[in-house]
């Protein structure tokens, strides 16, 4: 099977031999394995012989020919030709209710499509997790864990402790960051993604180069001896016409100069998980790239960690081989590893799998919901259906067919609307795969998340479509195939609509959906609401106008000393451009999506608890942070411009931590010691957000930038007007002082806020459109319900009227009916919604699982829904002429 | 498999099909281009017409199919019957006297 497949095969080829699967066991198994090679040969000549590949939908038109031609193998060696004639049957019964065919399957295809697509995005962050290499169901990513946090990252001493253990349960482990690169190539400085690696990465992932080579453990030799990088097939097609003689060539790398010794495989984006890279440097040239000596600082975590699993070790043993590991650094460093564990998580929580995925459960079941509505609305249009087909099958039953035989007549009806719904979601699914990235916000991070139709894709749409066709068909079928002989064989209005049973069946279908589709809406509403607190809630900082943006002073070119003298001059500059009111420096701005950096500290006069951590989020920043982002200090000063050179070190704390470390809350002259010795704490800054909008009050730490250089900050400005207008005189200050320095990750301040509420903003987005469907789903099957039923008693309403009720009563006689089954799906529906919302409380802002006002609004739309379904047969029934209702048979 | 006698007379779809292999379309996907034929029509009838005895069909050498790296196709030729039976059938159409069509000039004297 492998070797019959293309080297890149197309979407369209994938479903087109999907459809050769789908109608294989059709064709008599004799003549099957030739008829499947022969399909197989045409397809692939069709999709590799159209110049410039084939069409799509020319490619699919053409697949869809199996099915006549299977079943044109099997009708010549009929066995059994009741199979067949169900089939044709079943055809051509479809075929005759165009309208209420394209109904139904356009139903169940939105049902299939919506739950295939979401699939194909976890399954593109679960199932392939680290895209481009071979066996990467056997790679496991190694954090430490403390208390309640995990995720937390190595150091280097950590990463060389782990892999010189030697642990017989792993292959090998590897280690890298994350890394923005200033590249030089040409004329223009170009920001690129890079990841800063331990050598031995490409050899643990399996991965070899596609041009020279790939890194290898030489590299990793010495600190700074091997200035060398791997470039992504991405950049070498982008940026060098995939220029051959790249490997040799060398670039400036941050300022220095790197040779190219390879290109990496296409499709290879490095190890992290939905974050795409472009270069691969040695972990020895980190001093060369990114500030500060990081290899030999035993208490700074900055890099991820992952190993691949020895065949035939499970991740238990391994889990036990780690453990081992995290005692041995507990008993030699513990002060920093007392409480930490070692854990194994899957590849894809380093990555961007880590933030989308939790949201992309929830909206999996949010879909299967949607299915299961579809599905009961199908359900109920069959029951109708079944009704209306009465005679037709009691006609059967009287001349001799048995039930299993009647049951297997209306499933096999069911199967075709299936397959032809199944087909019609794949389609739908091939367009809106692709979807993902399109509806995130500019990122701060390379994000490349994609759903592709693979077969485990596929797999996922006919198991779906199967399920569908058994719970669509089965109960319909069943019900349908009991009718009461006599009655039905005279042909009576009122016993045509089918016993009790079935009546009820539809109304329990009804009610079910309008339950289902108040859950959807309740949830919807919750993360509307939680949209509508988040942007509401105070960041901390008041400056509204004005913008940020990325800078990177290239490592190595400015030390301790020159730095901070660049960064004045930088910001008197700055701050001398027409319509900015104040600029200020910080490594990290509040609310990046991605979380800021900690350090472990010591605080003076407190005695730590045992297992206690004591790691706090931190920015360096500069002079005027505090007023530029508009944060009131609460007590003492801010950082000022004398907190600099060798003046003694001075810190900014908030409130929070002020209040968890002194007991009075007055830290102001008391001090901290966070890895540069001690501090004094010179004033207390007011509360703000930091990591996440809906995070509770965390210790926060601020550092004077001009007493620990950082070449990689942020410039922050705050402006009088349009920050756009102002950009552009900044950004020519800026060069007019260095025209290597390159100004990335431009956002106003209004952007920046609203990528801060992402996840929210995600799941609102995407259960409301979810949301409305299931209502007009529901809305339609309540419709359906109650056009039948006023039909069903059209003599009895002939009758009510010859008696002398006017037309409002037999409005309200119907009203009452639809009305009296949505409140019952709204009552059933409150009481799931109250159920199920607690699943997604972790992720709402600011209102509870169980919110009176999104419940009470959920259900005035579902009702105002039901109204109009209902009000529209209830009105045809009670403006009918009372004669022709009494004729009416 | 049983081979029936070929029919007196063949469809025009068949017509057309045998007519495109002697063209030297061998492949199913390059006869329905030929005759605009959709897949599910030319499938069944090139079984058909084989199990006919009209056409025969051919593996193509698997060794060259693999080098290439795709499956093997299936390809068809006539057989004499075939022949025979497309000439008859061409000969039939050819009777067909050329007639005046409102709005548009005889073949003869495009």
């Amino acid at each position: 099977m492998s070797r019959d497949r293309p080297s890149v095969p197309s979407s369209a080829l994938w479903v087109a031999l999907a459809f050769v699967t789908l109608a294989a066991p059709l064709v008599p198994r004799a003549q099957r394995a030739r008829w499947r090679l022969q399909w197989r040969g045409d397809l692939w000549h069709q999709a590799t012989a159209a110049p410039g590949g084939p069409r799509t939908p020319d490619m699919l038109t053409r697949a869809l020919g199996v099915f006549p031609h299977a079943a044109a193998l099997r009708t010549r060696t009929w066995r059994n030709p009741m199979l067949l004639h169900d089939l044709r049957y079943a055809l051509r019964t479809l075929a005759r209710r165009p309208g209420f065919t394209a109904v139904a399957v356009l139903t169940l295809a939105l049902g299939v499509g919506a739950n295939t697509t979401v699939f194909s995005w976890i399954e593109a962050i679960a199932f392939d997790p680290v895209p481009a290499v071979e066996g990467d169901d056997r790679l496991v990513a190694l954090q430490f864990a403390q208390g309640s946090r995990d995720n937390l990252s190595f150091s280097y001493p950590n990463y060389v402790d782990v892999r010189d253990a030697r642990l017989p349960e792993f292959t090998g482990v590897a280690a890298y960051d994350l890394v923005a690169l200033n590249l030089r190539i040409g004329g223009e400085p170009e920001r690129v993604w890079g990841q800063i690696v331990t050598a031995n990465l490409f050899e643990v992932l399996g991965v070899r180069a596609a041009l020279g080579r790939t890194l290898q453990p030489e590299d990793d030799r010495a600190p700074g001896a091997s200035p060398v990088l791997v470039i992504s097939d991405a950049l070498w097609r982008g940026r060098f016409a995939t220029d051959p003689s790249i490997v040799g060539r060398s670039l400036a790398v941050n300022g220095h100069a790197f040779t190219v010794v390879g290109v990496a495989p296409r499709g290879f984006i490095g190890p992290m998980n939905g974050l795409a890279a472009d270069a691969w440097l040695p972990m020895m040239m980190q001093s060369t790239v990114v500030p500060g000596d990081r290899l030999n600082a035993r208490g700074s975590g900055w890099l991820q960690a992952f190993g691949r699993l020895a065949p035939g070790a499970t991740t238990r043993q391994a889990q036990a081989a780690v453990d081992v590991v995290a005692a041995r650094l507990a008993r030699d460093h513990p002060s920093l590893h007392e409480d930490r564990r070692l854990v194994l998580a899957p590849m894809w929580s380093d990555g961007a799998g880590g933030v989308f995925l939790p949201v992309l459960g929830v909206v999996m079941g949010v879909v299967a919901v949607v299915l299961l509505i579809a599905c009961a609305n199908v359900a109920g249009l069959l029951l109708a259906r079944a009704g209306g087909r009465q005679r037709e099958i009691a006609v059967r039953l009287a001349i001799g067919a048995s039930r299993a035989q009647l049951v297997r007549q209306l499933l096999t009806e069911s199967a075709v609307l299936a397959a032809a719904s199944g087909a019609a979601g794949l389609l739908l699914t091939i367009w809106t795969s692709r979807l993902l990235t399109a509806v995130l916000p500019p990122l701060p991070f390379p994000v490349r998340l994609e759903g592709t139709v693979n077969p485990r894709v596929l797999l996922f749409a006919l198991g779906a479509t199967l399920v569908t066709a058994l719970v669509f068909g089965l109960v319909p079928a069943l019900a349908a195939s009991r009718p009461s002989l006599a009655p039905s064989l005279k042909e009576t209005a009122g016993a045509a609509g089918g016993g009790r049973g079935r009546a009820w069946l539809r109304k329990g279908l009804v009610v079910a959906q309008v339950a289902l589709s108040l859950v959807l809406l309740v949830g919807a509403g919750l993360f509307l609401r939680t949209l509508q607190h988040a942007s509401r809630i105070d960041p901390g900082f008041d400056a509204r106008e004005g913008f940020f943006a990325r800078l990177d002073l290239q490592a190595g070119r400015y030390d301790g000393e020159s730095g901070p003298a660049f960064y004045r001059e930088l910001l008197e500059r700055v701050e001398g451009v027409n319509g900015v009111a104040r600029a200020t420096l910080g490594t990290f701005v509040p609310l990046t999506l991605g979380g800021g950096s900690d350090t472990s500290v010591r605080i003076e006069g407190y005695e730590r608890a045992e297992g206690e951590p004591m790691t706090i989020f931190y920015a360096m920043v500069a002079p005027g942070y505090f007023e530029t982002l508009g944060i009131p200090i609460a007590r003492g000063r801010g950082l000022e411009p004398r907190d600099a050179g060798d003046a003694p070190l001075a810190v900014v704390i908030n409130e929070t931590m002020a209040k968890r470390y002194w007991k009075d809350g007055d830290a102001v002259g008391r001090r901290i010691d966070y890895g540069s010795g001690w501090a004094t704490v010179a004033g207390i800054a007011k509360d703000g957000k930091y990591n996440a909008i809906n995070e509770p009050p965390v210790n926060y730490l601020y550092l004077p930038l001009y007493q620990v250089f950082r070449p990689d900050v942020a410039l922050m400005v705050r402006t009088t007007g349009d920050p756009g207008v102002v950009f552009p005189s900044v950004q020519q200050a800026v060069r007019a002082i260095n025209p290597d320095l390159a100004m990335f990750d431009v956002m106003t301040i209004e952007e920046h806020l609203r990528a801060s509420v992402l996840i929210p903003r995600l799941a609102a987005w995407l259960l409301g459109l979810f949301g409305t469907l299931a209502l007009a789903l529901a809305a339609l099957g309540l419709y359906g319900v109650i056009a039948y039923v006023a039909s069903q008693r059209t003599q009895e309403i002939g009758i009510r009227m010859a008696l002398g009720a006017d037309r409002s009563a037999i409005l309200r006689l119907i009203l009452r009916q639809g009305l009296g089954l949505a409140g019952l799906g709204v009552a059933v529906g409150l009481a799931l919604a109250v159920l199920v919302t607690p699943i997604v409380a972790s992720q709402l802002v600011g209102v509870g699982a169980a919110d009176m006002a999104t419940l009470t609004a959920a259900l005035v739309v579902l009702l105002l829904a039901a109204l109009v379904a209902t009000w529209v047969p209830a009105r045809r029934a009670a403006s009918m002429d009372p004669l022709r209702a009494l004729r009416y048979e | 498999m049983d081979h029936r006698p070929a029919p007196r007379r063949l469809s025009f779809g068949a017509v057309a099909i045998l007519h495109a292999i002697a063209s030297g379309n061998a492949f199913g996907f390059d006869i329905m281009d030929a005759t605009g034929l959709t897949s599910g029509t030319v499938y069944p009838a090139l079984d058909r017409l084989e199990e006919q005895g009209l056409l025969r069909s051919k593996w193509e050498d698997p060794r060259v199919a693999r080098r290439e790296g795709r499956p093997p196709r299936r390809y068809f030729t006539l057989t004499g019957t075939g022949v025979a039976a497309l000439g008859d059938a061409l000969e039939r159409h050819k009777s067909l006297r050329p007639v005046d069509l409102p709005g548009r000039r005889r073949p003869s004297e495009a």
